[in-house]
């Protein structure tokens, strides 16, 4: 397996009036804040990571076009899709909203060799969700280059070392074998099963720690 | 950029997390059923975050509306444009969620300040409201506002049909 992709994450855009002391104190008083509440991190909007073969970053228009796309193929049907315009548009809002409920969310992908979209990853945390789910989606024409592992791998490297988690869950249908050898190849073990509460049932995939060996 | 408008009595602002509280009382309330409550937490909590995406995808969205000099900065309800990628048209619309300001005139204060930036700073060229037809106190307001039932004009969702007020441009628009 190639060795993962140590991601370089951009600094967060910082108020250009504050100085940097306190800028570096206030950093450190939200990291501190941050392990036990990951809201007080403060961010509302994806931070921009770069991988080897994507940027993940905040959803632009022709992200939320390319979700709607999806969203309208078979492609989503463990995300309970096919949808239309009107529901896949409410989720790309939900997901963007999440960021400022909860201080992280899902990043949105664009292949760097193309500069489309090619997905969108991260954590999603509605309410009724006891902790945050790793999630991965990869439009159609981008699998099989290895982005989902690549960007989940970025975003469960970013959630440890930003908010203090100690592991992740992913939800995985028992027939959606390509997500469930992504979570084996990410070193997930499966850790019981969550009833969705509009019924429904799937697999906890739970992620190792942060350091341990996948 | 985000937009704070002010008007004799209220203060209209970005809805922020700390509104959750008032927003799910009220969605979990029978008061909303006429937008399509009450809902479920998870469906109250979904609503609510796709608020604050609007906000984040458009720079604009529907204002909390407060009330001046309430030094809790409690939102009472709603009001301002609304604009999903699958609606016809747009929309400015109104929730209000404390029943104490009904009869105070405050939701038609907040949608006049609404409609007025709709036109003159968004640069809307129409604007409607969506409204369900049991809802008997927001079809009063939007005729309070001027605006006339348009039959004609397409459905925000075409299975399940909604009354469509369409709102007069204001005569002196430049």
């Amino acid at each position: 397996m190639a060795k993962p992709v140590s991601p370089k994450v951009l600094p967060y855009p910082v108020r250009p009036t504050a100085s940097p002391a306190i800028v570096q104190r206030g950093v450190k008083r939200r990291r501190a804040a941050a392990r036990t509440n990951p809201r007080a991190q403060g961010l509302t909007m994806p931070p921009v990571i770069e991988t080897a073969h994507l940027v993940m970053g905040p959803c632009t228009p022709a992200d939320a076009e390319a979700f709607m796309d999806f969203c309208a193929t078979d492609r989503s049907r463990f995300l309970g899709g096919p949808s239309g315009r009107a529901d896949a548009w409410r989720s790309v809002a939900i997901h963007v909203g999440q960021w400022q409920l909860r201080g992280y969310g899902n990043w949105w992908l664009t292949d760097r060799a193309t500069g489309k979209p090619a997905g969108r990853v991260g954590l999603w945390h509605p309410e009724g969700l006891v902790e945050p789910e790793l999630s991965w989606v990869i439009y159609e024409g981008f699998e099989g280059k290895g982005y989902a592992a690549e960007a989940a791998r970025a975003a469960r490297d970013w959630a440890y070392a930003n908010l203090g988690l100690t592991t992740l869950i992913s939800l995985i249908d028992a027939e959606n074998t390509r997500s469930i050898r992504l979570a084996q190849r990410l070193g997930a073990r499966p850790d019981g099963v969550h009833t969705y509460d509009h019924g429904g049932t799937v697999t906890i995939w739970r992620h190792p720690g942060p350091g341990a060996s996948e | 950029m985000t937009v704070t408008l002010q008007t004799p009595r209220l203060v209209l602002r970005r809805p922020a997390p700390r509104d959750w509280p008032a927003w799910n009382g009220f969605f979990q309330s029978e008061r909303s059923a006429g937008v399509g409550g009450p809902r479920s937490l998870g469906a109250s909590w979904r609503g609510f975050a796709g608020e604050l995406g609007h906000w984040e995808i458009f720079g604009y969205g529907m204002w909390a509306v407060t009330l001046r000099g309430d030094a809790t900065d409690t939102a009472v309800g709603l009001v301002g444009p609304w604009t999903p990628a699958d609606w016809p048209e747009t929309e400015i619309g109104w929730m209000i969620w404390d029943d104490k300001i009904e009869g105070t005139g405050i939701a038609t204060e907040a949608a006049r300040a609404a409609l007025t930036h709709a036109w003159d700073v968004l640069g809307w060229t129409t604007i409607v409201s969506y409204i369900a037809p049991d809802n008997a106190r927001s079809i009063r307001l939007a005729e309070k506002l001027g605006a006339t039932l348009d039959p004609a004009a397409p459905q925000p969702k075409p299975d399940a049909p909604v009354l469509v007020y369409r709102h007069p441009r204001p005569r002196a628009a430049a």
